[in-house]
């Protein structure tokens, strides 16, 4: 090679590498942190590396405070709310795609219409409408109010309409009622999209922080994001950074999980959401 | 066929469920959940804010008044309140312009084809994208503590003093800035790295036999070709600026001194710290006033991007 090109594709593989280690530094800061006893979190200079992993860290994170309790409650808002949102997504993104309705196409636009209304100013009402109902710090406050869709229910209405007139038409002389067509043709046609919506559900309501933190105010119903402040001090002032990383890495761990197995779905997620838009 | 044959021999004098009215009865049954949710959850709450933000209600008071827009006035005369919106337009501006830049000139490093392992790279630089706010908040705390972070000890290295930022009135909101930029340099690299692989080598070739040098090239060809998703994430990116709240929430709760409180954080204060919910319903709108006057704006400068970006 020549010196000019070698030296370029040194240049162009420092920049790159310097960029991937300035982004992944805190990962590996937080993981290395979580293995360090308290002692060498306040040693003066820095260890990089713990002398022993101290595992006991995790264990901690898990008891001191109710983390299984916290897991719980992130899993069944996470998983009902993925779940019930999709499906809101499905029944109503087929309606809108193949069936029949006078004024269909202007009540789906004035559905669209609600895209607009950025979820800040629904919080108070909301707030003030669980207080009512008695479901604040219940479960069915913090997943009713989310539960419904419009993103969803625009994308699988968009690729419902893409799909082939011919096997919606096979199934009805087969004498396919609506909902066998919607669940036995449309659906199973439409893996990979399902799939990406899913996950993307999924990654966002396991991080929610502001309306969990708005529904609940008792700390057995409290979700990860939130109970996992609770790390930060144990008695006296200095803070527990070794047992909060310990804590941050396990709120993380299916989210790296779901990431590795689905890296390229969420890359293409994010990709069509910003070159169709 | 066999339908017609069928509702033909039915006596025409008994309501008939034609498959038109089934059809319609099944719409229906799958879409009124939704809309249902929808107009409960969503569209009235939307409609109470606007009635909230004229009324005087506390919470912690059991009676509310109409006062008509005295929210407003107090809002717009109150020196916190334009604090918090200088601090949010700062962020904003902030995060958004470094961010594009960095993650631009990165996707252009990703796009060279030299490059080795660029799954990677994309992996690594995507992953805070995924990431839990309140939990990587909690990390960057850490990483900027001023007697024991991993930056003040690259600091003393140097024999530099590394400042307890989140304490100071000036450099807690860079600290914040720079988390929120590591925070969505993935997103944007990933999709400017999408958008420079779909510039047409057509277009490219043509560049380099009229003679264009690589700067030119990218700067004639590629950049207008991509506008529109340079476009498209300069719009989201204010969006989801504007709506901050984790972060502050969880490093600093607003301070030291109102530095920096943002938008979100300001109303969730007012609402749910204060219960001064009509206040906060008022701010609310506000903040609604400016999405939608954004967004409005926005599009009518799409109209002239687009323009732009097909003129060959």
């Amino acid at each position: 090679m020549k010196p000019r090109r070698a030296l370029a594709w040194i240049g162009l593989h420092g920049a790159v590498v310097l960029a991937a280690v300035a982004v992944g530094f805190p990962f590996f800061y937080m993981l290395t942190t979580s293995l360090k006893t308290i002692a060498e979190v306040y040693t003066v200079p820095l260890p990089w590396l713990p002398e022993r992993p101290e595992w006991g860290n995790y264990v901690e994170a898990w008891t001191r405070v109710p983390f299984g309790r916290f897991t719980l409650n992130s899993v069944i808002y996470t998983g009902v709310l993925t779940l019930g949102e999709f499906t809101m997504g499905l029944t109503c993104g087929y309606a809108f795609a193949r069936l029949r309705f006078p004024g269909r196409d202007r009540l789906f636009g004035l559905m669209l219409l609600t895209f607009m209304i950025p979820g800040v100013i629904t919080l108070v009402p909301r707030f003030v409408l669980l207080k009512e109902l008695g479901w604040i710090n219940t479960y069915a406050g913090l997943i009713v109010p989310e539960l419904s869709s419009i993103f969803s229910t625009f994308l699988l209405r968009e690729h419902f309409r893409s799909l082939p007139q011919d096997v919606f038409d096979a199934a009805r002389i087969d004498g396919a009622g609506h909902f066998r067509q919607m669940l036995q043709i449309a659906l199973p046609m439409s893996i990979p999209i399902a799939t990406t919506l899913i996950l993307l559900g999924a990654v966002a309501h396991w991080n929610a922080y502001l309306w969990p933190l708005i529904v609940t105010n008792t700390q057995d119903m409290r979700t990860l994001p939130i109970g996992l402040q609770a790390l930060k001090y144990k008695t006296g002032e200095i803070p527990q950074w070794n047992v909060v990383m310990a804590g941050a890495t396990m709120v993380l761990l299916p989210l790296i999980a779901i990431f590795l197995a689905a890296q390229k779905k969420f890359v293409e997620g994010a990709v069509q959401g910003a070159l169709k838009g | 066929m066999a339908l017609s044959v069928a509702t033909a021999r039915v006596d025409r004098r008994r309501p008939v469920l034609t498959e038109r009215r089934r059809e319609a009865l099944v719409f229906l049954a799958l879409v009124l959940p939704n809309l249902t949710l929808l107009a409960v959850w969503t569209y009235w709450p939307f409609l109470s804010s606007l009635y909230l933000s004229l009324t005087n209600w506390n919470l912690l008071r059991p009676t509310r008044q109409f006062v008509g827009l005295a929210n407003y006035a107090a809002i717009l005369s109150s020196s916190r309140f334009w604090q918090v919106v200088t601090n949010t337009v700062l962020y904003t501006a902030g995060t958004l312009f470094v961010r594009l830049a960095l993650s631009l000139a990165l996707a252009v490093l990703l796009n060279q084809s030299r490059l080795v392992l660029r799954a990677l790279w994309r992996l690594v630089v995507f992953s805070p994208h995924i990431t839990t706010s309140a939990a990587m908040a909690l990390v960057w705390l850490s990483v900027y503590d001023p007697n024991h972070g991993p930056v003040e000890a690259v600091f003393s290295a140097l024999g530099l003093t590394f400042p307890n930022v989140m304490a100071s009135t000036t450099l807690a909101l860079p600290a914040l800035i720079v988390v929120g930029i590591w925070k969505g340099i993935g997103f944007s690299t990933v999709v400017f790295l999408a958008a420079l692989q779909g510039v047409s080598k057509e277009l490219r070739e043509a560049a380099a036999v009229d003679g264009a040098g690589v700067w030119r090239s990218f700067w004639h060809v590629s950049l207008p070709a991509i506008s529109p998703v340079t476009y498209f994430l300069l719009v989201t990116g204010v969006i989801d600026a504007f709506q901050t709240f984790d972060l502050v929430a969880v490093m600093t709760g607003g301070g030291p001194a109102n530095a920096t409180e943002l938008y979100v954080f300001y109303l969730y204060q007012e609402a749910f710290h204060y219960y001064r919910v009509g206040y906060a319903s008022a701010v609310a709108v506000l903040f609604l006033a400016v999405m939608v006057g954004f967004t409005w704006v926005q599009t009518r400068v799409a109209r002239r991007w687009a323009h732009f970006g097909d003129a060959r």
